[in-house]
């Protein structure tokens, strides 16, 4: 459990990280909280030959106020989308994600873009992401560009970021006034990557619903939004009959996989469960909200 | 509680905290991985992808070339310089390989060349430029496949995969079965587990050629050993030094072997500098040879139309994984002496077989074995109760022991020392307020949710003390004693040194013997220091196993404080001019008995006998220091009792199972424990809670699992699920005290008696849950899919 040498390369601006990538290109990897990458890097999964350490590179940590959204540096930790004022203002269903995701010790290492690039198809972060329609900015010596999550990921493990580039940046656009969210999961100990997960955010106009996002995770090559799912949705007034249709449209339209903690008949029977979970508390904390 | 012991007990009897733990929480204990020595090498390991192989050829060129690298030694030239590893006494042998595989790999990473290099990375690099040319074989993976005739052979040598088989029958099973009203009966799986201490394996070799001596520094859990009979040509003398070490369970008997005598090879090869090997995290999921309990179950028990258990048939076949290279296998002998739990059975049959399979070899687990047997028990105690429409606790309480019967003799000879089960199962009954979680299981029944309870309860064999009864069939028919050493001495100005035998393991042990030699001598805590020794110079000692220590370190602390006693008092009989029957000793002096008259401090005895002997006679031993050997004063070769006390425990659980995801998840949980005299009562409900957690992890997380091919699938913590604090219930204890007559003190053992009993109490809690649907789950491991299988299952009747 010793990684392979590498060369190790910690940069203090972006300008400078983004140098290193264009030299060294796909020989390179960027370590953010490590949380990942340490233990890739140890069983040899991961065999880079330079490492390019992000965590010193202080222009990069930060929650801000952009318009009309939340905008979060690359190495900003997980445990921060717990006790940021303007996360709970604005997107608290990225501190509902949190607390379903692993243990403190890992949360303080852990960074949020970290979470979304690495793109386990199990997180919570890359699903929270894409029903949110969040956007990462990445960039390199030739430039920026904005990547939206929902395009970002390219089957198992992948994304479509091109080896000299880094992400500084994620923007969670800010959540409608009287959104109800909710982000549920079944793992089998507490803090486990899920072995599957939905993650919702439900409006209503009057008793209708007006806008709906869900997106779910451990049920597929990588997290992904339910769009049919929202289709049913949107436009009707709740009802068991209409969340049990939802539920079942969720289960047969997934492709969940085979491995030794659960089968994909398993998750497909939890898909159904969990949408159902999660829509009865998106709207529960939508009603509450257009209440108070 | 009134503590039944020849002194006046201020520390004895509470929880005081324990004495180590500043030294093991601000990381000042010296384990084995901080051990450094000049020069010292690493090394890694080249294992095995194949579950079972042949080897072909091997490689090393380029790994031998690679800067750093001082040695690549091949399980082949291993082979040429060792002797297979140690089998079980009682088992013909031929059943294990080499320290590494030489012809053939038998599981899927088991090592097959290990390189010794200036750093652990430059060794990991060099393994993996290794290259071996493998034949693949079919594997063995279902046991009971492999006891079919047509299975392939996992040794060629021998005719079959079975390892052995024995059957020990009881009274007229037969019979007795035939008579029963009503018969039950059921087959179980037990999941592969094992132990997970915070440490793993390590060991330092040194094999200096020049001074003919090989010295291993390890954190074995069995002190005093030696590995020179594993050499073809040994070293002169060899020493095996134990580090303190950061948790067993079992895992560091028998485990370490292999590991020491490659690292004593690699050393002797690379004339004679420190060798260090540290198994990883992932090497000990993956090949530690400390699997246990992979176990199928068939059981029939019988019974009296009013519910009295007159028979029981078990029938065990246990997959040992590729070899019996430590004794772990005996593990299926241990149940013996607990045969019939707290139940009076009079007709018993129990059937064993073992087979080898290309996994990870057995080892030991905390438990011995006892917990799955426990487990089959008390399922089918809980299926006859609802055949016969009685309650769990009242087919219990209608089958117990009773406390005027001890000591109790079972059907195969073991002497139960005392107890009284009623009494316990009613205190677990009235604290968990049985009757109230009934009527609270009933409303929410009513309402269409799975809720389980369960009333279980268990055996404790404790202080084994020798290799007696029933464990004599595996050692080849001979008994033997294991003995348990303490030294004490007194300085000059009055305090204490205390030494143990064994090394720093965590259970507690330096903290009671501090509390038990400070009361003995009326002096305070902070005058008695506690050290253990590395094993270097040993008196007899067998460490901790077989949740021994209290019991017998009881006695070898008592007996070297009698012992060190009588000397100071026959100094100072001297120095008073009294005799030495109207002296005693009382709060850290000599006195009058009685209290009257003049005092003498203790260490001004010592200082007389240290400083000044020339005021003493002769035939007075001038010296402050004693050690004393304890060992039961007993016959070895009977068909006694391996165990001294048999502790016991009453364990109640509510679950409720989630219908949707057949996830569990435990409510209440609620114990009433008997080990007797508690020396400290604190230290008993840590162990009580850490054994808790175990049995949760073998029934809702934790299993070892394969595929088809042999691959292991559970080979990070991502993968073997070991409970965390979230889902471990902090239990509720209850204490109920029965002293053991047959102890110093009245202690039984308690380091294994929670892990016995737990399992029994989720499994027959879950089981409980689903009984309204009709369905069983005969795995032991609850895991959320298989229940969920089940609920599904029955949705479909
Ligand atoms: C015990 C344990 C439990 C866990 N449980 C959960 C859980 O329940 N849910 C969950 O979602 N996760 C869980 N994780 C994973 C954890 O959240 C990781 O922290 C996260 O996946 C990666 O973030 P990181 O900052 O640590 O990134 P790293 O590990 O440093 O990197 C991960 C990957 O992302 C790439 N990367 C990182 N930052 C950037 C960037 N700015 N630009 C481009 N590429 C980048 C790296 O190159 C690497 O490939 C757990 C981890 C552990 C150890």
């Amino acid at each position: 459990m010793k990684p392979v040498a590498f060369k190790y390369l910690k940069p203090a601006t972006v300008e400078e990280a983004t140098a290193f990538l264009a030299e060294y290109g796909s020989e390179a990897k960027i370590l953010a909280g490590g949380q990942s990458m340490m233990p890739m890097l140890s069983m040899r999964i991961a065999r880079p030959s330079v490492l390019v350490d992000i965590n010193e590179i202080a222009e990069l940590t930060y929650i801000r106020a952009a318009d009309d959204a939340v905008a979060i540096g690359s190495v900003t930790r997980q445990r921060r989308l717990g006790d940021d004022d303007l996360v709970a203002e604005q997107v608290p269903v990225l501190a509902s994600a949190l607390k379903c995701m692993s243990h403190p010790q890992i949360q303080n290492r852990g960074t949020v873009v970290g979470s979304i690039c690495h793109g386990d198809p199990a997180a919570e972060l890359p699903a929270v992401a894409i029903a949110l329609g969040a956007e990462l900015t990445a960039c390199s010596q030739a430039g920026t560009r904005t990547i939206p999550v929902a395009e970002f990921y390219r089957g198992y493990y992948r994304n479509i970021l091109e080896p000299d580039e880094l992400v500084s940046e994620v923007n969670f656009p800010a959540m409608l006034p009287g959104c109800g969210w909710s982000v549920v999961e079944i793992s089998r100990r507490h803090g486990d990557l899920a072995l599957a997960g939905v993650a919702s955010l439900v409006a209503f106009a009057g008793e209708e619903i007006d806008h709906v996002r869900i997106a779910c995770f451990g049920l597929g090559k990588a997290a992904h939004r339910l769009v049919d799912a929202e289709s049913l949705l949107k436009g009707q007034r709740t009802s068991s009959e209409l969340f049990q249709e939802v539920a079942s449209l969720v289960s047969s339209s997934v492709k969940p996989m085979d491995d030794s903690h659960a089968s994909a008949e398993y998750r497909r029977a939890l898909a159904a469960e969990l949408t159902q979970r999660s829509l009865f508390e998106a709207i529960e904390r939508a009603k509450q909200g257009a209440a108070s | 509680m009134s503590i039944p012991v020849p002194f006046k007990s201020k520390y004895v009897g509470q929880s005081v905290k324990r004495v180590e733990d500043p030294v093991l929480l601000t990381g000042r204990a010296r384990h084995i991985d901080d051990l450094e020595f000049p020069g010292m090498l690493h090394v890694a390991f080249l294992r095995s992808p194949h579950a079972h192989a042949k080897i072909i050829s091997f490689d090393v060129s380029a790994a031998s070339a690679l800067p750093g690298v001082e040695c690549v030694l091949t399980g082949a030239e291993l082979k040429e310089e060792t002797r297979p590893l140690n089998t079980m006494p009682g088992i013909a042998s031929g059943w294990s390989g080499y320290a590494m595989a030489a012809d053939k790999v038998r599981y899927a990473g088991e090592a097959v060349a290990a390189v010794a290099a200036t750093s652990r990375y430059i060794a990991e690099d060099a393994a993996e430029l290794i290259q071996v040319e493998y034949e693949i074989l079919d594997a063995v993976v279902d046991p009971e496949q492999a006891a079919l005739p047509e299975s392939a052979l996992v040794y060629e040598n021998q005719e079959s995969n079975v390892l052995f088989e024995r059957n020990y029958t009881y009274g007229e099973p037969d019979r007795a079965m035939k008579e029963a009203d009503l018969v039950v009966r059921e087959n179980y799986r037990f999941p592969r587990v094992s132990g997970n201490p915070l440490e793993t394996v390590g060991v330092i070799a040194r094999w200096d050629s020049v001074a003919d001596e090989l010295t291993c520094w390890t954190n074995t859990q069995s002190p005093g050993g030696s590995i020179r009979g594993s050499f073809v040509n040994p070293p002169g003398r060899d020493q095996i030094t134990a580090q303190p070490h950061g948790g067993s369970f079992g895992t560091k008997m028998g485990a370490l072997l292999k590991y020491e005598i490659t690292a004593a090879l690699l050393s002797r090869l690379c004339d004679g500098r420190h060798v260090k090997y540290i198994e990883d995290r992932m090497e000990h999921l993956l090949a530690s040879s400390t699997h246990a309990w992979d176990r199928r179950y068939e059981a029939e028990f019988g019974f009296t139309s009013d519910g009295r258990c007159t028979v029981m048939k078990v029938r065990l076949l246990n997959d040992v994984g590729s070899s019996c290279e430590n004794s772990a296998p005996s593990m299926c002998w241990k149940p013996l002496v607990m045969l019939t739990g707290p139940y009076k059975v009079q007709h018993f049959e129990y059937d064993m077989a073992a087979v080898v399979t290309n996994k990870t070899p057995e080892g030991a687990y905390r438990g011995y074995g006892v917990p799955p047997h426990t487990l089959v028990i008390e399922r089918l105690m809980d299926k006859a109760a609802v055949a016969l429409g009685m309650d769990a606790a009242e087919i219990r309480q209608h089958n117990f022991i009773q406390p005027d019967e001890f000591p109790y003799k079972t059907p195969t000879g073991t002497e139960y020392d005392s107890g009284d089960y009623p009494a316990v199962l009613q205190l677990a009954l009235e604290k968990a307020n049985y009757e109230g979680l009934k009527a609270e299981q009933q409303r929410r029944r009513d309402e269409g949710r799975l809720v389980g309870l369960s009333v279980v309860f268990g055996i404790e064999p404790g202080g084994v003390w020798a290799m007696t009864g029933p464990f004599r069939d595996w050692l080849g028919g001979m008994g033997a004693i294991n003995p348990e050493s303490a030294a004490i001495s007194i300085s000059a100005e009055g305090t204490f040194d205390v030494e143990l035998f064994y090394a720093l393991e965590g259970q507690g042990q330096p903290t009671f013997a501090t509390q038990i030699i400070a009361d003995y001598f009326g002096v305070t805590m902070e005058s008695v220091r506690v050290s253990q020794s590395d094993a270097r110079n040993p008196a007899p000692s067998m460490g901790p196993a077989g949740s021994r220590q209290a019991v017998v370190l009881t006695f070898a602390l008592i007996g070297a404080a009698d012992k060190l006693a009588a000397r100071l008092i026959r100094v100072a009989s001297n120095l008073l001019q009294t005799p030495a029957d109207q002296l005693e000793i009382a709060d850290g002096s000599v006195q009058l008995k009685g209290g009257q008259g003049p005092t003498l401090p203790l260490g001004q005895i010592a200082a007389t006998m240290t400083f000044r002997p020339d005021l003493l006679p002769d035939e007075i031993e001038g010296n402050p220091q004693v050690t004393y050997t304890w060992r039961a004063n007993r016959p070895v070769d009977t068909e006694g009792s391996p165990y001294l006390s048999y502790a016991n425990a009453c364990h109640v659980a509510l679950v409720e199972v989630d219908r949707a995801t057949g996830q569990t998840s435990i409510e209440r949980y609620v114990i009433a424990d008997d080990c007797g005299t508690r020396l400290n009562p604190a230290m008993v409900e840590g162990q009580v809670q850490g054994g808790v957690a175990q049995g949760i992890g073998a029934t809702l997380f934790e299993e070892y699992v394969y595929d088809e091919y042999g691959q292991p699938q559970s080979v990070t913590f991502a993968d073997y699920l070991m409970p965390s604090i979230y889902e471990v219930p902090m239990t509720e204890k209850h204490a109920f005290v029965t002293p053991s007559p047959l102890t110093a003190l009245g202690v039984k053992g308690t380091g294994e008696g929670a892990i016995h009993v737990t399992p029994a109490a989720i499994f027959c809690a879950v089981n409980d849950a689903l009984a309204p649907l009709g369905v069983e789950l005969e795995h032991a491991n609850a895991k959320p899919e298989r229940v969920w299988q089940l609920i599904q299952q029955a949705a479909n009747i």
